[in-house]
């Protein structure tokens, strides 16, 4: 358990230091945001036995998620909850250890982190790309009515 | 059309996406009544075109980068929709404006301390133990200090990353050397999250979707620079240390 509190509570404290980093300057909107970033990575380890790729994909569609509805209830545009929320899924280690096996001259090593990376962040765009195609459509499909 | 023009600019450099920017400017346009106008926008330039019965305006603002205000950004695109609501005289509007743009931000410690914060947290996030966190803390404020430094100089975004990723890195690679600390990987990993491009990243994704390939084309360099920034500033430091320590040790 500790294991799965932990590094969710540093994900939140990381990302609310982030909040001010950019500026972000009302507490509601800080602590949503770091709700954002804290409940992406608590959907990543929850997962724990899919593979990484799908991990990064649904983690990255809740934080997208989250951060569509926390726009919609404070009329800001997403990309204030989404910009901080899905900075912990960011494949920092992967691109320090795909850089690590090159300079160690591993170069199967390096091929290796350097394509899970990249398949990581790619899945992460996916994620982000999805939630809001369809937020948009969903938005454009009530636009008429009201 | 001034208004709508600085409206514009101030959106796209506190980080809003190309189809907010144009809608935001259009509608801004509709609302005091220009309804036959065109925006068009990519990341360093905004051009509108008004069409009158007989005559065209145009006007184009170029776009410099900036630090990004997600604050100033949510003011904005509130203002937007006021306006856009109830169009209030083109002077209040402005005025309205120029009131958000001199909105404060941070004093400067608050700033440094955010960043060492980020680089404490992440490094633990991470896997790091507390010392190693303690050492990313003050590698979060070499960062901050160095990223200020580079813009005052106003040195490209490439070379920027590059030096502020191997000043980072060099003091925890030396306190390896020394024998004080254990994960060199995670204080490194930590401290870079704060050069991590995340913005670029999210509002890529965000125009490549809403159409705007152009852009998303322009942002996606943009990562790639920053990432080879970061990459080779880390790599050289971490090359660099253990040679001169060497250098050093047989001297």
């Amino acid at each position: 358990m500790k294991e799965i509190i932990l590094p969710c509570l540093y994900a939140f404290a990381g990302c609310a230091a982030f909040s001010f980093v950019f500026q972000l300057r009302q507490w509601r909107h800080i602590l949503c945001a770091s709700l954002c970033g804290a409940v992406g990575w608590l959907v990543y380890l929850l997962l724990a036995e899919s593979s990484s790729v799908l991990r990064g994909l649904l983690a990255t569609i809740v934080v997208a998620l989250l951060s569509e509805l926390f726009a919609r209830i404070f009329k800001t545009p997403a990309t204030v909850f989404l910009l901080i929320g899905i900075i912990p899924l960011v494949p920092g280690g992967g691109i320090y250890y795909t850089l690590e096996a090159l300079i160690g001259g591993n170069i199967s090593l390096f091929v290796q982190k350097g394509l899970e990376t990249v398949a990581f962040a790619g899945s992460i765009a996916v994620g982000c790309s999805l939630v809001a195609s369809v937020a948009r459509i969903i938005i454009k499909q009530k636009k008429p009515a009201s | 059309m001034n208004l709508s023009c600085e409206l514009g600019r101030q959106l796209m450099r506190n980080g809003a996406e190309i189809c907010r920017v144009e809608e935001s400017v259009e509608r801004l346009l509709a609302a005091y009544g220009c309804s036959d106008s065109e925006v068009f926008a990519i990341p360093s330039c905004v051009i509108i075109n008004i069409r009158t019965e007989e005559r065209n305006y145009t006007k184009s603002v170029r776009i410099r980068t900036g630090a990004i205000h997600l604050d100033r950004l949510r003011k904005l695109n509130a203002l937007c929709r006021e306006i856009c609501a109830d169009p209030p005289a083109v002077e209040e509007a402005e005025k309205r404006l120029r009131e958000i743009l001199a909105s404060p931000v941070y004093p400067a410690w608050v700033d440094y301390l955010a960043h060492g914060v980020v680089a404490f947290f992440f490094t633990l996030f991470w896997g790091g133990c507390l010392p190693d966190a303690v050492v990313a803390f003050f590698c979060g404020l070499i960062v901050k200090r160095t990223v200020g430094f580079m813009h005052s100089v106003q040195a490209n975004g490439f070379f920027t990353n590059l030096v502020a990723a191997m000043f980072a890195t060099v003091l925890p690679v030396i306190l390896q050397m020394i024998g004080g600390i254990t994960h060199v990987d995670k204080i490194i990993i930590g401290t870079i999250m704060l050069l991590v491009p995340g913005l670029a990243i999210t509002n890529m994704m965000r125009d490549m979707l809403a159409g705007d390939y152009l852009t998303a084309v322009v942002r996606l360099t943009e990562v790639m620079i920053v990432a080879l920034g970061i990459t080779i500033g880390v790599a050289m430091a971490l090359m660099a240390v253990p040679w001169l320590f060497a250098v050093v040790g047989i001297g």
